[in-house]
């Protein structure tokens, strides 16, 4: 067999093959000489890949089809990365521009949720806005109910304009009090395919199999490449350059501070939020080496506008710690004995944007 | 493995073996017997990439007993084992020396089981069954709240039992429409367990991944080796005696059946039956992998309720390319050969349906 076509490399099963080298490759990225050089910075660094590997089957391959859609997450509670918001549930679609949708659903009770069209890109921190609405902005029907069409020609009611370049949906649903609201329920179907079934070809199977193992490799490399940059500031929260975050997928809405904190048993940072715009909602948190977000289901570890305990003049006192510094200060983010890893604040909704999030290391015993 | 797990992690050896283990997984799907056709193929690949997904979930990401949550390794894009198009699945893992607490809300779908399971593959090649209740059986309050204790100690009230050699709960919903109904909400905790989890450590980390992959060349091979075995009966159930499906970790309330098809574009499978008093009773088709074919888009399954049935209240089912428009039509999705599942639920009699190939022209 002369593995000349992908239809070669599955029945040779070559496609196979290189997928595992591919994968094995990848994990040379965690040995690279930024990387804490510790068995627990390390296994994080592996699992990691793991979380990166099924998120990224789920783009490439099992939710890839764009004319049998449905929503996956990208992210979640045991796929973590690039500083994912523990206030927030994503969802993720792959879609194809030149195709309708129907996209349906019910409101739930989430404080606010969003759903932005991007294009693609061939460079991975790269994506492009194509549209985008949101549920201030959305019109329900008294049961809560909703529809919205995306397409790339304009239609009545809910739209979410696409651009035939379309190539993704991303739906954040952000909370107040994540445990008490529940999230709006969305789906979505194609209205127009063309084919009668989304049997994978071979030229798929092997597209989403190296796509995922590369998925893996460049957001690996990427979360490296961006804490380096944060480590120029440790233990601060000045203002990110949006440019490269809105370009990585971020927001349009929220203003960034990414950074990276780096932490003694004995120390804390504590964060002093004394000029907080008027905005939607804002917060804090807290991730690993690898940015993702510190385990926020059994832990305190971040803090939002909702559940922040507020001084009498309306400031915010935050202590980011391994010790707990007691119940003077309720807004303690628990470093879950991590040492050193990235962290992020946002203000969203925000008109006017603070340099930074103010900040001084101290001895945990040194507090005020 | 060679060397301590912290140094195994540190060097990388643990990942390079996850992926050198993964690769040889493929064998399986090279198997002599198996079909060599690019769907066949594309699929199969696709099936351990789905494998490794579920793998990953079971024995790195939810793996910790004292802190279990539940997950799906059966679902839309997840699919082993003639998994039922008609069910929404939950598992968790559990340690049958603890104790646990199941809080939750019931939803609309008509069957909803608990099942607990030990495996003794080691001792007498079995994933026994070791507790089992049926909602049917359990205390739930107007709003459909409910509460069941998971322990190997008796407990009043909803209690499911637990042997100290326990290792995983598996939950059931089976919909007579999955469109329309709702599946319940649960949760589960540890009773008296630790107040937070422990931080990863390279030892879970290094077995997880040597877990993960073994799952997925253990799963792939095992019912490879089915499919070998029912291929044999093309075009006809394989009976084989029901305790060969609980011995591996099938509901001791379902009779079941497989039969391999192979088929040409203008031939059809018909299968007909007489159909018992029983609770529930589907009939569904999957590809050569034993994944079901993909429910969301197609019609490739029926159930007691969404059947049509014969004016004498027998049934027909006509698994085929094109729907010749008699009897219960279940799409073959662009396949050649694939293999059915029936099944009959708390059933009094267990007949076998009858199947026969015929052509299609001859049917319309």
């Amino acid at each position: 067999m002369t593995d000349q076509t992908a239809a070669d490399r599955m029945m040779s099963g070559k496609a196979w093959d290189d997928f595992c080298d591919a994968l094995k490759e990848a994990g040379k990225i965690v040995q690279r000489p930024e990387v804490p050089n510790d068995p627990f910075n390390k296994a994080l660094g592996y699992r990691f890949l793991t979380a990166l590997l099924r998120g990224g089957l789920e783009s490439t391959m099992h939710f890839a089809d764009a004319q049998f859609p449905g929503f996956f997450r990208l992210a979640d509670e045991t796929k973590k990365l690039l500083n994912d918001n523990p206030d927030n549930y994503y969802q993720n679609c792959v879609v194809d521009g030149r195709f309708d949708y129907r996209i349906y659903g019910h409101r739930g009770t989430v404080n606010w949720f969003s759903l932005g069209s991007k294009g693609s890109s061939d460079d991975v921190a790269v994506m492009v806005d194509t549209g985008y609405i949101d549920s201030r902005n959305m019109t329900f029907n008294p049961d809560g109910t909703f529809e919205i069409i995306a397409s790339a020609t304009e239609k009545p009611g809910n739209w979410l304009r696409m651009s035939p370049t379309s190539r993704s949906i991303i739906v954040r649903q952000t909370f107040g009090d994540r445990k008490a609201e529940k999230i709006a329920d969305i789906q979505i179907a194609c209205l127009n395919p063309e084919k009668p079934n989304n049997n994978p070809t071979p030229e798929a199977v092997e597209r989403g199999l190296l796509g995922a193992a590369g998925f893996v490799k460049n957001i690996a490399n990427m979360t490296i490449a961006w804490e380096e940059l944060y480590r120029k500031h440790i233990n601060q929260l000045p203002s990110d350059d949006q440019e490269r975050c809105q370009r990585a997928g971020g927001d349009a809405a929220i203003h960034y501070y990414q950074s990276y904190w780096k932490l003694a048993d004995d120390e804390c940072m504590f964060v002093t939020l004394d000029d907080i715009p008027e905005c939607q909602t804002w917060n804090l948190q807290l991730s690993n080496y690898w940015m993702e977000s510190l385990e926020y289901r059994f832990f305190k570890v971040s803090v939002n506008k909702h559940t922040a305990h507020y001084e009498p003049d309306g400031s915010v006192k935050i202590v980011i710690s391994n010790r707990d510094p007691g119940p003077k200060y309720p807004n303690w983010l628990n470093t879950l004995s991590h040492g050193e890893g990235g962290m992020l604040g946002r203000y969203v909704g925000a008109k006017v944007f603070p340099p930074e999030m103010k900040s001084q290391v101290l001895k945990v015993s040194e507090l005020p | 493995m060679t060397g301590d797990a912290a140094s195994r992690v540190l060097s990388g050896k643990s990942w390079e073996d996850f992926c050198d283990a993964l690769k040889a997984a493929g064998e399986t799907i090279l198997r002599p017997e198996t079909p060599a056709s690019e769907l066949d193929r594309a699929e199969g690949w696709r099936y351990l990439s789905r494998l490794t997904r579920a793998a990953l979930e079971r024995m790195v990401e939810f793996a910790d007993p004292d802190f279990p949550v539940f997950y799906a390794l059966s679902h839309e894009t997840i699919k082993i084992g003639s998994d039922n198009p008609d069910n929404t699945y939950r598992n968790c893992i559990v340690d049958g020396t603890k104790e646990y607490r199941v809080t939750g809300k019931r939803g609309t779908a008509p069957v909803m089981t608990f099942g607990t399971k030990a495996e003794r593959y080691a001792i007498d090649g079995t994933q026994a069954s070791t507790g089992e209740i049926d909602s049917k059986h359990m205390e739930i309050a107007p709003d459909g709240s409910f509460e069941l204790i998971v322990s190997a100690k008796p407990h009043n009230g909803n209690w499911l039992k637990l042997e100290p050699d326990s290792s995983m709960l598996i939950v059931r919903e089976t919909h007579f429409d999955r469109k329309i109904e709702v599946p319940a909400e649960m949760t589960i905790q540890q009773i008296g367990g630790p107040a937070q989890p422990s931080p990863l450590t390279a030892a879970q980390l290094d077995t997880g991944l040597a877990s993960a992959a073994a799952f997925v060349n253990g799963t792939a091979k095992a019912f490879a080796e089915w499919m070998a075995i029912f291929r044999k009966t093309p075009n006809d159930w394989t009976n084989l005696p029901q305790s060969t499906w609980t011995n591996i970790g099938g509901d001791p309330n379902i009779f079941y059946l497989w039969a391999y098809w192979t088929l040409k574009p203008d031939e059809a499978l018909v299968i007909e039956t007489g159909v018992p008093d029983c609770e529930y009773w589907n009939c569904q088709n999957n590809n050569y992998w034993d994944e079901s074919l993909d429910y969301r888009y197609l019609p490739i399954h029926i159930n007691k309720h969404t059947a049509k049935y014969n004016a004498d209240g027998t049934v027909t089912v006509v698994i085929a390319a094109k729907d010749p428009g008699v009897g219960n039509y279940l799409d073959t999705a662009g396949h050649d050969n694939g293999c059915a599942m029936w099944r009959w639920v708390k059933s009094k009699d267990h007949p076998i349906p009858k199947c026969r190939v015929a052509k299609l022209a001859d049917l319309r």
